[in-house]
Parts: C-alpha cells; sequence; structure tokens
C-alpha cells in the first residue's frame, strides 16, 4: 500500500501562436501531387500569357486567381468554429467529473479515521466502558456505501463521456488534417504561380512592356493576396489542430486522476473491511463496492490488476500489524493525494486552456477578416470558367 | 489491325456507355412520369374526399334545417345544389390552381415545417417549369429533381436555424426560382441568340442550373456531414474504451 507510485498528472503546455511561415510544410505533400499542381500553374501562365491584355478574356482568366483556393479556405474556416468550441466546452465539462470528484471527498472525509477519535483499540475499550466506539465507525461505512457506490458510478459515465470527447477530437483532427493537406495543395499553388507570372512578367519586360505590366497588376496581385489569405487560414487550422491536440491530453489525464480516484478509494475502503475484522472481529459487508475489480469495464484492467494485488498486500499488512489503524489512514491519504494531483492538475491545466482559447480566439478573429475579403471576391467574379485549379478529392 | 481492334474495343465501350446514360435517363424519367402520374392522382383523391366531405355535410345539414325551421320549398330546393357545386367549384380551382411565382412563399424567420417542404415544394414547381424551358436544359432540371428527392428525406429533422438550412433556403427558395424566372423573361426570339459576343441566354440558364445542381450536391454532403462524423466518432470511442493496447501488443 505504501510504496504505491505518486500519481503524477501533467498539464500540458499551452498551445502558441503559430506563424504563417511555421505552419507550411506541416503536411508534406508527395513529388507527384508537386509535379501535377506546377504543371497546372505552366499550363495556366502560358495560356494567360497568350491572351490580349486588357481583353475580357485575359480579365476573366485573371480574376480566377482571386478566388483560387476559395473553397478549401471556407471549408477549413467552417471547422474553426468547432475546433474553437470544443476546448472552451472542455473547460466547462471538467466540472462535471470535478464535481463528482468533490462529492466523492466529502464523503471519503467523513469517514477518515483520523478523524474520528480511534487510537488502538484495547486502549479505548479500557477508557470508554459503555458503547463501542469503533464499532460505530465501521458501521458508518455499511451506511455510506451505497453513496460512495453511486459517485463512482457518475465517475464512470464521466470517464466515458471524457473517452467520447477525445473520440470526437481524434474524428476532428483527422478532418482538420485532411483540411490542411487541401490548404498545402493551394499553397504550393499559390507559390508556384507567385515565382511563374514574376518569371514571366520579367521576360515580357522589354519586348512587350504593356503585358508585364497587365501580369504584375493583375494576375499578381491576386496571387500575391490569395497566397497570403491561404496562409493566414492555414496558421489558423494548424493551431486548432493543435488546440485540440490539447483537449485530448487533458482528458487523458483526467481519465487518468478518475480511475486513481475510483481505485484508491475502492481500496481503502477494502483496507477497512480487512481492518475492521482485525480491530473487532466485525464482519463488514461491502459488497457493492468490493465487488468492484470484478467488473472491469468500469475500470481500466491495469487498475483492476494493481486493486487485485493490493488487496494481498493489505491484508498481509492489517493482518500483521500491531496498529491496523496505522494502514487504514495511509489508504485514505492516498485517497487525499490523488484528489490534491487532480485539483492542481486541473488548476493548472484550466491555466494553458485558457490561454490556448484566448491565442486561437484572436488567430480565429483576425482570419475572419480574410475570409470576408475573399468572399467578397468571389461575389465579384461569376461563376463562368471553370476553376483550374480546383483540388479533386 | 491491332490498332483497328483497339478502336472497335474503345467504340464498344463509348457505346456501351452511352447505352448506360441512355437507359438511365430513360429509367429516370420513366421515374419521373410515374411521380407525375402519382401526384396527380393524389391530387384528384384529395379533390373527391373534399367534395364528398362536403356533399355529406351540406345535404344532412339542409336536411336538418328543413325539420328544424320547416321545410323552404322551393328556394331550398334551388339552394342546396347551388350551394354543393359552388363548393364543389371552388375546391377544383383550389386544388388545380395553377402554381405560383416561387416555389414557397418565404417567411422572414426560417419554420421547420418550411424547410423539410422545400425540396418537394421546388421539386413541383420546378416541374410546372419544364415546358417554359429549353429541351437542352431538361438533362440538368432532370439530375436536380433527382437530387432534390435525396433531400428531400435528409432535411425532414433539420433545424431551420441551422447556417445550412439557411443556405438551402436562399438555394431553393430564392436563388434557384430567380434564375429560371429570369430567363423566362427574355422574349422567345431572343434566347438562343448570343450576348455581345457571350453565351446566348440559354446557355447561361444551363450554365446556372449546373451551378445550383452542382450546390445542391454540396448541400447533400454537408447535411449527411454530421451523421458521417457521429457515426465516425462512436466508432473510435469504442475503439478507446475497449481497445486500448491492441497495437501495442
Amino acid at each position: 500500500m505504501a510504496d504505491e507510485p505518486k500519481l503524477v498528472l501533467n498539464p500540458p503546455e499551452p498551445v502558441p501562436v503559430v506563424s504563417a511561415e511555421k505552419a507550411v510544410g506541416l503536411v508534406p505533400l508527395d513529388d507527384g501531387q508537386k509535379t501535377e499542381l506546377t504543371a497546372r500553374v505552366d499550363k495556366f501562365i502560358s495560356e494567360l500569357v497568350s491572351l490580349r491584355p486588357g481583353s475580357p478574356e485575359f480579365g476573366k482568366r485573371a480574376e480566377l486567381l482571386m478566388r483560387m483556393g476559395q473553397r478549401e479556405i471556407a471549408e477549413a474556416a467552417g471547422q474553426s468554429n468547432r475546433f474553437l468550441d470544443r476546448p472552451v466546452r472542455a473547460i466547462a465539462k471538467e466540472s462535471s467529473v470535478g464535481a463528482d470528484l468533490t462529492e466523492l471527498r466529502r464523503t471519503v472525509e467523513a469517514l477518515d479515521p483520523g478523524r474520528h477519535s480511534l487510537s488502538t483499540p484495547k486502549k479505548l475499550l479500557g477508557i470508554v466502558p459503555f458503547g463501542n466506539k469503533v464499532k460505530d465507525y465501521f458501521e458508518s461505512y455499511t451506511s455510506a456505501q451505497s453513496h460512495i457506490a453511486a459517485i463512482l458510478q457518475k465517475l464512470a459515465v464521466g470517464k466515458d463521456e471524457l473517452l467520447k470527447d477525445n473520440a470526437a477530437v481524434d474524428v476532428e483532427r483527422q478532418a482538420l488534417w485532411a483540411a490542411m493537406k487541401r490548404l498545402e495543395q493551394m499553397i504550393h499553388v499559390s507559390k508556384a504561380l507567385d515565382a511563374g507570372l514574376e518569371q514571366k512578367a520579367l521576360e515580357l519586360e522589354s519586348l512587350e512592356p504593356e503585358k508585364a505590366k497587365a501580369l504584375r497588376e493583375t494576375a499578381l496581385f491576386y496571387a500575391r493576396q490569395r497566397s497570403t489569405d491561404l496562409l493566414t487560414q492555414m496558421a489558423v487550422t494548424v493551431q486548432g489542430y493543435l488546440a485540440l491536440d490539447l483537449v485530448k491530453k487533458n482528458n487523458v489525464e483526467l481519465i487518468k486522476g478518475v480511475d486513481r480516484a475510483s481505485t484508491t478509494t475502492v481500496s481503502a475502503l477494502r483496507t477497512a473491511v480487512t481492518v475492521a475484522q482485525a480491530m473487532t472481529n466485525q464482519k463488514l459487508v461491502l459488497g457493492q463496492i468490493t465487488a468492484l475489480n470484478t467488473t472491469t469495464s468500469n475500470i481500466i484492467e491495469s487498475t483492476a490488476e494493481l486493486l487485485k494485488t493490493q488487496t494481498a498486500a493489505i491484508h498481509q499488512q492489517a493482518a500483521s500489524s500491531t496498529v491496523p489503524v496505522e494502514t487504514l489512514k495511509k489508504a485514505f491519504e492516498n485517497i487525499y493525494q490523488t484528489m490534491d494531483a487532480i485539483d492542481n492538475f486541473k488548476s493548472q491545466a484550466l491555466v494553458s486552456m485558457k490561454t490556448t482559447v484566448d491565442a486561437l480566439s484572436n488567430e480565429v478573429e483576425k482570419s475572419r477578416g480574410y475570409i470576408a475579403r475573399a468572399e467578397g471576391a468571389a461575389q465579384l467574379t461569376s461563376g463562368e470558367a471553370a476553376d483550374p485549379f480546383r483540388l479533386t478529392d | 489491325m491491332a490498332r483497328r481492334r483497339r478502336r472497335q474495343a474503345e467504340e464498344g465501350a463509348q457505346g456501351s456507355e452511352l447505352v448506360r446514360r441512355y437507359s438511365t435517363e430513360v429509367a429516370y424519367r420513366s421515374k419521373r412520369r410515374r411521380k407525375e402520374r402519382r401526384k396527380l392522382l393524389k391530387r384528384f383523391l384529395r379533390a373527391g374526399l373534399l367534395m364528398m366531405f362536403v356533399t355529406f355535410i351540406v345535404i344532412p345539414s339542409m336536411i336538418a334545417g328543413g325539420f328544424l325551421f320547416g321545410p323552404r320549398g322551393v328556394e331550398g330546393l334551388v339552394a342546396a345544389p347551388l350551394l354543393l357545386f359552388l363548393s364543389y367549384a371552388g375546391i377544383l380551382y383550389w386544388t388545380f390552381k395553377r402554381r405560383p411565382e416561387l416555389p414557397v412563399a418565404l417567411s422572414a424567420l426560417p419554420k421547420a415545417s418550411e424547410i423539410a417542404q422545400l425540396p418537394a415544394q421546388t421539386d413541383d414547381w420546378l416541374d410546372q417549369q419544364r415546358t417554359f424551358l429549353p429541351y437542352a436544359a431538361q438533362t440538368k432540371l432532370d439530375s436536380i429533381g433527382q437530387r432534390l428527392d435525396e433531400l428531400a428525406l435528409q432535411v425532414q429533422k433539420l433545424d431551420p436555424n441551422q447556417p445550412v438550412a439557411l443556405d438551402l433556403r436562399r438555394l431553393l427558395g430564392e436563388e434557384l426560382p430567380e434564375l429560371v424566372n429570369a430567363y423566362r423573361k427574355v422574349p422567345a426570339g431572343l434566347q438562343t441568340k448570343p450576348l455581345h459576343d457571350g453565351p446566348s441566354p440559354e446557355r447561361r440558364l444551363i450554365e446556372g442550373l449546373a451551378t445550383i445542381d452542382e450546390q445542391i450536391g454540396h448541400m447533400h454532403e454537408r447535411l449527411a456531414a454530421e451523421d458521417l462524423h457521429a457515426l465516425a466518432t462512436h466508432q473510435r470511442y469504442l475503439d478507446l474504451k475497449y481497445k486500448r493496447d491492441d497495437e501495442l501488443k
């Protein structure tokens, strides 16, 4: 019992603001994709150059650049609400598990042997001739057990909720990853366009200065603008992706804490059963709780294993110890240590989460400005010509 | 030799592709005809039921009136059939009267029932527009009709305040009718004439319908997204809960 490892829950670091430069390249494109996209860009540029600058056709082709990647941005932005929503909800959600843990602590504290004036049984019986205080004390376990069992059940449900949350995070992250991949492709396209158009304009400078000017002022201008928009959205999406990971890590730690709180509680109650037997020869029946190690669906396997080995150790300790109450006190200390670790974790994780949410909402807000502009641009251009950079799934 | 054989094979493949496309088109057309017949039958049935209902109300109430307030003589004898005839005419008029210019009158605030009926109403309305639209647009209309059928099932329990519901309302309730009505206003002689060397109104109508068709397809995906996510999430949850370290073992 005493050599049980101390529970340490590590709050994850807050997610920093991701700069646009750092966001690029996180999702690698394979060479085949790159060549294909570059080929499309080259084709587009050569077609554009073959048109007369100032003709409606030229204008139309150049305007295509204005809504380049519009769908990818909209798609990624559409998810930004969801990934912002989740950490915020996660902060609120902890309270449901938190409330159960607080209640568990209150209930357990009422049973704490340290709070009852239990010294060694012989002496106590010698001083107090009337009644049996120890017996009364252990009887209080019987009345508390259904309450504790209910709390443990609630904690198990809360744990399932946390797992569900993590499952949702996984699915969302997968969707975000796909969105990031598409953004990365469009960024590749916009960069290739930027370089290609710049070079073309340089080549035409002396021969056809008019065309070079038109290329710079329309096509290149639009391509650069879209580059910025795409990069901004990419940075926000990457940040959201990382923030979701934070939610997940938090939940994993909290699940660990809930597991340990349940185990230490059950373990303490079992110790009480053994100690009661040793001290007063009283048979304490805590069937509702001590049966918990058989229902492994509520407790993870490793925890169940831990419980099993502990039971043997407790038995031995309590039986051999001259002061069995000490064993019981230690069992309660374990519960408190776990709860303190969880409380500590929660307060630190909350700060981390808040910092992340604040940073993220700031960035999302900024990117919204870009998106609004992109949408405005899209409305200007009519949907006549097919988008040459449209990505296929 | 080999080249010819390859060409034959290619032609064969193209031919079978054509046959396949044609047969799905034929299947869809016949399905549409069946749907139209069913719709007409439904309308007749409704009218018939209403007429029967009115008959059963008017005649007994006339007789009861005669008993209660004394016989009305010739006036009563004329009034009863007249009343019946008028109500029949009213019922028939409301059942078969021409539909409004827009598929639905949209209220300022969307209602759940409005969204639920929107695809079916748009489909009905579009069917009535068919005769005024060019032959070349018919395949697009078929495709839109088919998508609307699919959509009708999805929107039954859609929350009307969701962005996707608002987008759907705008697309089906405003943008599609506006396109069709704008085309219908173009005088018949100018419909196929290119405008300022650009596409003809007919071409523009078809392009517009194609865009709307595609957008309805996106809506279909967007509406399904939540269910797809829910399934994926639940499967992942089961994984997380019960399959802890299988991957490491």
